[in-house]
Formats: C-alpha cells, sequence, structure tokens
C-alpha cells in the first residue's frame, strides 16, 4: 500500500458568501472507515457531494489513488471506484429491486460475465436478495437504505461513501446495517460514512473528521475526538462546556 | 432468445393474414404498422430513456423528404434512400439531443425545443422550390421493387410490416443490453445513474439519435405508399402528437404498449370518420378525444398496464 486511497486537500466550496466548506483537508487509507461528523449545517453534506463529483469544489484538490480527480463529473468518479449513496434515497422506484442493482453492475461499463447473478451476490451481501422481484418503490425504508448500499456496491467501489445510511432507522435495523458495512469493509473497501447515529459511528470508525461552520475542528481515533473540548463546544455550546 | 421467437411468430402471423383482408383491410393493416412503428420509435426515447419529444414528425418528415427527392432528381432507389434516411434522422436526434442535453434541459424544455424544430422545419421546407414548397412532391407511379412502389397494397403491408419489425428487434436487443439499463437508469433518477457510473449526457443522445434514425424509417414507406407528401403531412404537429399519444394510450414505461395504442386508435379513428361522415363535421374527433380522457382516467398506465394487470389477476 502506498500512500492513502483518498486525499482531501484544502478544499472549500462557497455558495455565493457563504463558506459551506473552507480549507477542509484530510486523508483515508485503502482499508478504513473514516466516520465524518458534525452538527447540522457543518458542511458534511456538501464535502460529501464534493467527493463525489456533484459539485465542484472552489478551492482545493482531491485525488484518489494518487489522480487528480477534482471536478470530474460523478459517473467518471463511478468508474475510478468511487460508490456513493443518498441520505434520501433515490431507488429507481418503477423497477425491480434486482433491476436496480444490474443497473449498478453494468453502470460502470466494464466487462461482466453475468449481471443478473452478479447482482444477486451482491444482494444477498446487504440481505435483500428474498426482496429481489419487488418493485423498489414498494419496499420499507430499511430496505430501501440497504438497497442503495447494494446499488452502490454493485459497481465495484474501493471507496464508498455512505451519507447517512442509519438515519430514520430503528436500532434492530442499525445493528444490521452496521454488520453489513463491516462485512463490506473486510473485503477491502474502504469506507467515509456522513452519520448521526453517535453510537454507530463511534464503533464502526477507525478515525473521525469533525467539522463545523465549514471548517475541520478535530481529526483523530473515535474515543480521543469525543473528548476534545473543541467538539463538545461544537455539538453542545461554551456555557454547557464551561459547567463541564 | 424468447421475445425474438415471439416476435418471429407474431410478425410471420401477420404476414400470413394479410393476402386475406380486404382492400381497406390492407389499407388499415399499411397504417397501423407504419403509425406502430413511428409510435414505438418515439416510445424508445420518450418511454424507455423519458424524455418526451413532441417533434418526432421531424424524423419521419426528413426520410420521407430525402428519399423522394433523391429519387425524383437522380433515380436513386428509395431503398438506398430508406438507409440514407435512418443515417440522417439519427444525425438529427444526436445533434437535437446534444445541442438539449449538454445544457442539462431536459423534461418541458426538451418537449419544446423538438417542437419548435419540426414547426421550424415544416416552413423552411414549405419555402424551398426545389422540395416543391407547399404544394409538395408528388411521386410518378412505376410499380417496381427497386421503386419501392407496389400494384397491389399486399406489398406494401409487407414492407411496412418489415419496419415495424426492425423497430421491434431494435428494441428487445436495447432492453437486453446494458444500454437498456442506461436508459431505465435515466429515465428513474439522473443522479442515481450518475452516482452508478452512466454517463447521462451521453446516454440520452444515444436514445434520441436510435428513436429519430428509427422514426425516419417510415417516412420512405409513407411516401411511397401515398405517391405524395407535402409539409404538412409529414412534418406537421398531428403526426408528433400522434406519436406520442398512441404511447399513452398504448401503454409509456412499457415496450410494446405504444403498439398496442395503434392497433386500437388508428382503426378506431379510421372507423368513426368512416361512419360519421357526412353527419356532423369533427363529431369523430369529438369521440375520439372522449374516448383518450377515458383511457387516461381509468387506465393511467396504459392499455398494456390494464392488460398486464389482468393477466396477474388471473394468475393469482
Amino acid at each position: 500500500m502506498s500512500g492513502p486511497l483518498l486525499q482531501v486537500r484544502a478544499v472549500s466550496r462557497w455558495f455565493g458568501g457563504l463558506r459551506a466548506v473552507d480549507e477542509v483537508s484530510f486523508d483515508l487509507g485503502s482499508h478504513e472507515i473514516l466516520g465524518l461528523i458534525g452538527p447540522n449545517g457543518a458542511g458534511k453534506t456538501t464535502l460529501f457531494e464534493t467527493i463525489s463529483g456533484f459539485i465542484r469544489p472552489t478551492k482545493g484538490a482531491v485525488t484518489f489513488d494518487g489522480r487528480d480527480i477534482t471536478g470530474q463529473p460523478p459517473h467518471r468518479l463511478a468508474r475510478l471506484g468511487i460508490g456513493r449513496t443518498f441520505q434520501i434515497v433515490q431507488p429507481f422506484r418503477e423497477v425491480s429491486v434486482l433491476e436496480n442493482v444490474i443497473a449498478g453492475v453494468l453502470g460502470p461499463n466494464r466487462p461482466t460475465a453475468d449481471p443478473r447473478v452478479e447482482a444477486m451476490a451482491v444482494l444477498t451481501r446487504v440481505r435483500l436478495d428474498h426482496r429481489a422481484g419487488v418493485l423498489a418503490r414498494n419496499l420499507s425504508l430499511p430496505e430501501k437504505k440497504r438497497l442503495e448500499i447494494a446499488r452502490a456496491l454493485a459497481t465495484r467501489p474501493r471507496l464508498l461513501l455512505l451519507d447517512e445510511v442509519m438515519a430514520g432507522l430503528t436500532p434492530a435495523e442499525i445493528d444490521e446495517i452496521m454488520v453489513i458495512l463491516a462485512d463490506i469493509r473486510r473485503e477491502g473497501v474502504a469506507l467515509l460514512i456522513v452519520e448521526h447515529v453517535m453510537r454507530a459511528i463511534m464503533s464502526l470508525s477507525d478515525r473521525l473528521v469533525v467539522m463545523a461552520n465549514g471548517r475541520k475542528i478535530a481529526e483523530g481515533l473515535p474515543a480521543i475526538v469525543a473528548a476534545d473540548p473543541a467538539v463538545i463546544e461544537a455539538y453542545l455550546g461554551r456555557r454547557h462546556h464551561g459547567a463541564a | 432468445m424468447k421475445s425474438m421467437l415471439a416476435l418471429g411468430l407474431v410478425v410471420a402471423l401477420l404476414a400470413a393474414v394479410a393476402p386475406f383482408l380486404s382492400i381497406y383491410g390492407q389499407h388499415i393493416f399499411v397504417l397501423v404498422a407504419l403509425y406502430g412503428a413511428v409510435a414505438l420509435a418515439w416510445n424508445i426515447l420518450g418511454g424507455m430513456a423519458g424524455q418526451m419529444s413532441l417533434g418526432h414528425a421531424l424524423f419521419v418528415g426528413a426520410g420521407a423528404y430525402l428519399s423522394t427527392a433523391l429519387y425524383l432528381n437522380l433515380g436513386l432507389s428509395p431503398w438506398i434512400g430508406l438507409v440514407l434516411a435512418a443515417c440522417l434522422g439519427g444525425a438529427l436526434g444526436a445533434l437535437m439531443g446534444y445541442t438539449v442535453f449538454r445544457r442539462k434541459l431536459s423534461g418541458v424544455y426538451f418537449a419544446l425545443v423538438t417542437l419548435a424544430l419540426a414547426e421550424m422545419t415544416l416552413h423552411i421546407v414549405s419555402n424551398v422550390p426545389a422540395l416543391g414548397a407547399a404544394n409538395g412532391l408528388a411521386i410518378p407511379a412505376q410499380p417496381s421493387m427497386a421503386n419501392l412502389q407496389f400494384a397491389s397494397k399486399l406489398g406494401y403491408c409487407y414492407v411496412a410490416l418489415g419496419v415495424l419489425a426492425v423497430v421491434a428487434v431494435a428494441i428487445i436487443a436495447i432492453h437486453r443490453s446494458r444500454l437498456g439499463y442506461v436508459f431505465l437508469a435515466i429515465r428513474e433518477n439522473e443522479r442515481s445513474a450518475a452516482a452508478l457510473g452512466i454517463d447521462v449526457v451521453q446516454g440520452k443522445v444515444i436514445a434520441a439519435a436510435i428513436s429519430g434514425a428509427l422514426a425516419a424509417l417510415v417516412g420512405p414507406i409513407y411516401a411511397n405508399y401515398v405517391l405524395f407528401i407535402d409539409p404538412e403531412s409529414v412534418f406537421g404537429i398531428t403526426l408528433s402528437i400522434d406519436a406520442l399519444l398512441f404511447s399513452f394510450v398504448g401503454g409509456l414505461g412499457s415496450l410494446f404498449g405504444p403498439l398496442l395504442g395503434t392497433v386500437v386508435l388508428v382503426p378506431l379513428t379510421e372507423l368513426l370518420r368512416g361512419l360519421l361522415a357526412g353527419r356532423l363535421a369533427g363529431i369523430h374527433l369529438i369521440i375520439y378525444g372522449v374516448i383518450l380522457v377515458l383511457v387516461m382516467r381509468l387506465a393511467p398506465r396504459g392499455l398494456w398496464g390494464l392488460l398486464s394487470d389482468a393477466i396477474a389477476r388471473r394468475r393469482a
């Protein structure tokens, strides 16, 4: 392994006068799970959209596997090996679960032996194989979240960007997703996770990056970051920190 | 393979039935096959890839005028004209798609651009003397295989059926390939499609090119069937609307629903026109309109949806 898989270098994104993301830098290793956390409005989603190519950064650079990918369109990033999910699930509603995943298998336009078989294998990995024939719009929310993961996995990513895949789920459903994500990492896929479910992100992540007001305010091991006064202040406010 | 086999059987069956139809029946046969081919071609872009066109007459008209002008001026066989028509239709479709989709305009903008382009072409052709201007072009009747003209209507039945079959084969091939999933993904959700590695702009341009090429195939056949074309009949908005309407009534989401819509609506129009002719002028259009409203109200997924629901219920 030579060098990090993903390098984010002083990336900024401004919307008019608002600095949604302000000079954020971090690295992500090729087998790492990196959690990206921060209060609402911290700029996590904007940063996420920038890395996945849906928003162009105003300044800064992103490299993937040593290659400069700054400002590349999403479909090219997907072909390079960056998969992503959407915070608000975006399934192909009017077709079956299996067809959703086949579209993921065929999307990057690389040779595949049997797309149908490959798609079924991916559905098994996220425990959705029993729902293969159902129309995607008829899935429950937790199932839709897993379909979102399956479709991204089907593109055979080396880095998977997950935007709040646990939001709105019950504790039992969250546990299920956590097991799935741990499996995915074991198979050699790096993960960048934006998440508000603290229990999950604390136990899954190897490292955390914390954002507030568009800036990175902390980075490091979960336990250490959680005790960082700047992080506590960002989440709970100055007065509470003073009392603590 | 199964769907190709089924298609082959249906085509063979239709070909076997055609000789036993009355002259009027054969006329309806030709109309249904030609309109059906346009509707199916429209559906590749409008239904499969989800980009509504209001100007498919542009392709039909371009094909009809190209092959007819080449035949009349250079004596070029309409069979070659047919191939050139498809090339022109494909190029026009790609150009139209590229100019609009590259700017991330879709939906209603695309529909309006296609409408404008077809109307523009209609008015340009109406003012070009070399193309007969508003009077149109008449093809002298000289029935021969090389001229794509036939003494009886049966010949036209087979040629029209052939075009319809070509379009159907293309649809099945697309549906089974990666392209089918590219179209599906673009239709269902463009953001998700892009995240899966699909070049959305390229996919739409390809859909427009294929759809345009196949629609253009109908032009030369139509011209040689009627032996006369004028701007209004092949570039007119009526034809563009018909393609869309047959697809809506037949079922947008389905592969062959538009053909079903054509099979129902074309004979119906002809029948109503014949039955009510000379009584109340234009009443057949009112009845036609009422039927359309009823279908859309009662079967929002079209006749194909209605049919497949009924089959599913019987099986259950």
